[in-house]
């Protein structure tokens, strides 16, 4: 034991057979597809030829994707599903950063809406669900209208805590120059204040998967939400299973595709914080 | 000696600043703080003025007040006869943090320009007026690139073109210096030296660096301590143009230094004291403009990504 | 009057002010056909119903039931997480492994898993929003989990071995001391998941709790009653908010060296 040791664990790390794994870019690759593809194989060989109505085989759950969602239900349900989506998501955004930016710039208004705020917010999303549809019954317009109002939370109080920490002397260097208020909101707080809004819309998204599907599962009659319930319902295991990929699917290219359109947009925070290279 | 040469373009203003009797109190703790008190100055049109101080006088309080930025809370300031009341069209400033100032989601020329667009400039002439004063702070070839992608020194230029371009008559600059190394602070300093002259416009810098202001100014002004008034005036009669080696080799350019630092050690050691509970709520520095807004608020939030709602959905 | 006085007194006023229009406009809306009463029944009645069914004694039963439905949850989430959270944070190969298996669920909206919940679990009971609320709340702890064990100082860890530590040492003084906070936060994130996951269970399959409840006052028309416990749902998430928050500054004044950290972190 002696002092030497201190640094080495680095060292040995980079030295045994798993560093040098990680070292190289195809080891790289053999590690990330390493597990994924046991458990497929898993999944796969557990259920060759299997009866059992709770685990179908994953030959009849990829058939059943390929039937039912190429093409049929694509038009019928997925599209219909990811309209109700972005509307929703962006009336949600917009409405959300409008109304977080005025409540992040009038101090006295903050103040005045934060116990209301904050209560809402703590209301799960998916109750959201029984009170719209009270009110506005069930349909499209419904439906839109529980995601748009699931999703502005955060949007809106990220909006108010990004508004609210915009640097003062960014502010006042746009007074100095004669910059009105409204070119100030535009050219210095809401850039300033992107990076939090980000953040509040990448967690919006999330929340208005969750409530577009709810809202096909509670009085729909199409959609991706409803076409799994329905698979459930009619014994269709095979067909749950595939349904619930789909929409795993669905979820990872909406996520990867805000993703990507965040990191073009918002390059220049990056750039910023010294996390490009020039 | 005048500060005038031939052929020095006609200004339709004069770049006058008349300040009177202001004083400034914040109104954060239990008691007013007075940060200045009955500040009296009078520019003269094309002088560089440098304004000093000892540590924690109202110096940026003051700049605040000048630029319109910040009421006053008794006296007035007045910009070629015209009260100010807000940031007059024909005053630019610059700050000391270049990485605050300088907008980070705009290129250099975008941020150049930004001001030209507000003031109603049409195209052509923003982007020519762009690329004269980057030319002139040595940044031509720079335009498309990103603040963050520059040095600081750099950064600093693209702030003193942005203010350039705005075709002021008054410039005001914050401790434009106190940012960069030694060798960019002194480039800088003859940057600006060389923009003067040639713009003819007046000039009015705060800092705390003695030497820089002795060595830039026509007149250097001392500032007395906590509550801030004028101590004294001191004319700086070296000959121009200045020069970092030779004019900081003469006799009297010591003398001046000096008489300047002898001034205001008088004043830091003579009661400024410790600051006051109020002088600690707000700092002496552009992030303590907080406290002077009209609605109180005083908190200034770290820029936190992680904060907000942290209830994450999945 | 000055500043610092007004600015206290505004701070207990503006809450109060804006509480009392919202509720104003809710109670005055219904009764005079702003809004269809209906559906919109005046806050009055609302809380009514919602002072009615506690002074009944019947709004403890679900509560509990949706609670113990949130604790089970939270226990099967930790025991998943925190392990693999910790393989993830600990290692690259270990990243590297987990990577896309973890990358391909967490999209996954966890309500979409309803459907195969049913089909394995049944409606009955409350195995179905177990599994759910443990789900989601997997990955919030996952996540800081492996923050945390990356955020031990590796001259820390050297030095730990260099002494000769044993595992439970180490554990104890440098892993733990390190994780802890981001479990924290982990924690607080999770069980607000869980809670709104197992709350979903049962209003949409219509298992025993909170959420049922809700569905039962829907589908009987009996709005004011519904949106009370809707908002005796939402009362109970900031309950267990406000709780875990409490519990997680008292658990981390033990470590005052994550105390600095979490200044600048933590509002």
């Amino acid at each position: 034991m002696t002092m030497s040791r201190i640094g080495s664990g680095a060292r040995r790390a980079q030295g045994t057979a798993m560093g040098g794994l990680t070292r190289s870019r195809v080891g790289r690759i053999v590690l990330q597809l390493l597990l994924p593809t046991a458990l497929v194989l898993a999944w796969w060989w557990t259920s060759r030829g299997s009866t059992s109505y709770f685990w179908p085989p994953l030959t009849d759950v990829i058939g059943s994707i390929r039937s039912d969602w190429l093409f049929d239900q694509f038009m019928t349900d997925l599209v219909p599903s990811l309209v109700r989506f972005t509307l929703g998501y962006f009336l949600a955004v917009g409405v959300g950063i409008a109304a977080g930016t005025l409540i992040g710039l009038l101090p006295r208004l903050r103040r005045a809406t934060s116990p209301v705020t904050e209560f809402v917010r703590a209301i799960p999303p998916p109750l959201l669900l029984p009170f719209v549809i009270v009110t506005l019954g069930i349909g499209d317009f419904s439906k839109v209208v529980v995601i748009a109002l699931g999703a502005v939370w955060p949007v809106l109080l990220n909006t108010v805590d990004g508004v609210r920490s915009v640097d003062r002397l960014t502010v006042d260097m746009a007074r100095s120059f004669g910059l009105g208020p409204l070119r100030r909101i535009v050219h210095v707080i809401l850039p300033g204040a992107s990076p939090q809004i980000t953040v509040g819309m990448r967690i919006g998204l999330a929340v208005a998967l969750i409530l577009m599907i709810i809202s096909e599962m509670v009085g729909s009659t199409n959609g991706l939400g409803f076409r799994v319930l329905d698979a459930q319902r009619s014994f269709d295991s095979a067909g749950t299973y595939g349904g619930v990929i789909v929409i795993g699917i669905v979820g990872l290219i909406v996520n990867a595709g805000f993703l990507v359109a965040e990191a073009r947009i918002m390059r220049w925070y990056r750039g910023s914080r010294g996390l490009l290279d020039g | 000696m005048a500060d005038r040469r031939a052929g020095a373009i006609d200004r339709p203003q004069a770049g006058v600043l008349a300040i009177d009797a202001v004083s400034k109190a914040y109104e954060t703790g239990a008691e007013p703080f007075l940060a200045i008190q009955d500040v009296t100055l009078k520019t003269e049109p094309g002088e560089l003025m440098c304004i000093v101080g000892p540590s924690g006088c109202g110096k940026t309080t003051l700049l605040r007040c000048i630029s319109g930025l910040m009421p006053a809370t008794t006296g007035r300031v007045d910009f070629d006869g015209d009260e100010v009341t807000s940031p007059p069209r024909h005053m630019a400033l610059v700050f000391q943090d270049y990485s605050r100032s300088l907008l980070p989601w705009m290129d250099i020329v975008g941020n150049v320009t930004l001001p030209l667009r507000a003031a109603g400039v049409p195209r052509k002439d923003r982007t020519e007026l762009a690329r004269l004063s980057l030319e002139s702070v040595g940044l031509a070839g720079h335009e498309h690139k990103y603040p963050w992608q520059l040095s600081g020194g750099m950064q600093q230029r693209a702030a003193i073109a942005r203010a350039l371009a705005y075709e002021p008559s008054i410039l005001l600059l914050d401790e434009p210096f106190a940012s960069v190394d030694a060798q960019t602070r002194a480039d800088l300093e003859d940057l600006l030296l060389d923009v003067w002259e040639r713009k003819r416009l007046t000039v009015l810098l705060v800092t705390h660096d003695i030497d820089e202001a002795v060595y830039l100014a026509s007149r250097v002004v001392v500032l007395s301590a906590s509550p801030t008034h004028v101590k004294e005036v001191v004319p700086v009669d070296l000959p121009r143009p200045r020069d970092q080696i030779t004019t900081k080799e003469m006799p009297e350019f010591a003398h001046l230094r000096a008489r300047v630092f002898a001034s205001i050690k008088a004043e830091s050691s003579a009661g400024a004291g410790t600051p006051s509970a109020g002088a600690a709520a707000v700092p002496d520095d552009t992030s303590g403009s907080a406290a002077g807004r009209a609605d109180g608020e005083t908190s200034q939030k770290k820029p936190d990504v992680t904060s907000g709602t942290t209830r994450e959905q999945e | 009057m000055t500043t610092a006085t007004r600015q206290r007194s505004e701070a207990i006023l503006l809450p109060l002010l804006g509480v009392v229009v919202v509720l104003a406009a809710f109670e005055i809306a219904p009764r005079i056909g702003v809004l269809p009463r209906q559906s919109f029944p005046p806050v009055s009645e609302i809380f009514g119903s919602l002072a009615d069914l506690i002074a009944a004694g019947e709004l403890w039963t679900p509560i509990v039931q949706t609670l113990d439905g949130w604790l089970r949850a939270m226990l099967i989430a930790s025991v998943i997480a925190i392990p693999v959270g910790m393989l993830m944070g600990a290692s690259r190969v270990g990243a590297l492994t987990l990577r896309l298996p973890v990358e391909f669920l967490r999209p996954i909206p966890s309500v979409a898993l309803i459907p195969v919940l049913i089909l394995l679990y049944g409606p009955q009971g409350s195995a179905l929003k177990i599994a759910l609320g443990a789900f989601g709340a997997t990955f919030p702890l996952l996540f800081q989990a492996s923050y945390g064990i990356a955020d031990i100082d590796p001259v820390a860890r050297d030095t730990a071995r260099a002494f000769g530590l044993k595992f439970r040492q180490r554990l104890r003084h440098l892993v733990l001391p390190t994780m802890l906070p981001y479990l924290a936060t982990g924690f607080r994130l999770s069980a607000a998941v869980a809670l709104i996951l197992v709350i979903t269970g049962e209003y949409i399959v219509g298992v025993p709790g909170l959420g049922r409840e809700v569905l039962t006052s829907q589908s009987a028309g009996a709005y004011s009653q519904m949106y009370g416990l809707i908002i005796a749902a939402g009362l109970l998430g900031l309950a267990v908010n406000i709780g875990l928050q409490a519990a997680e500054r008292r658990v981390l004044r033990w470590h005052p060296s994550q105390r600095a950290r979490l200044e600048g972190r933590t509002p």
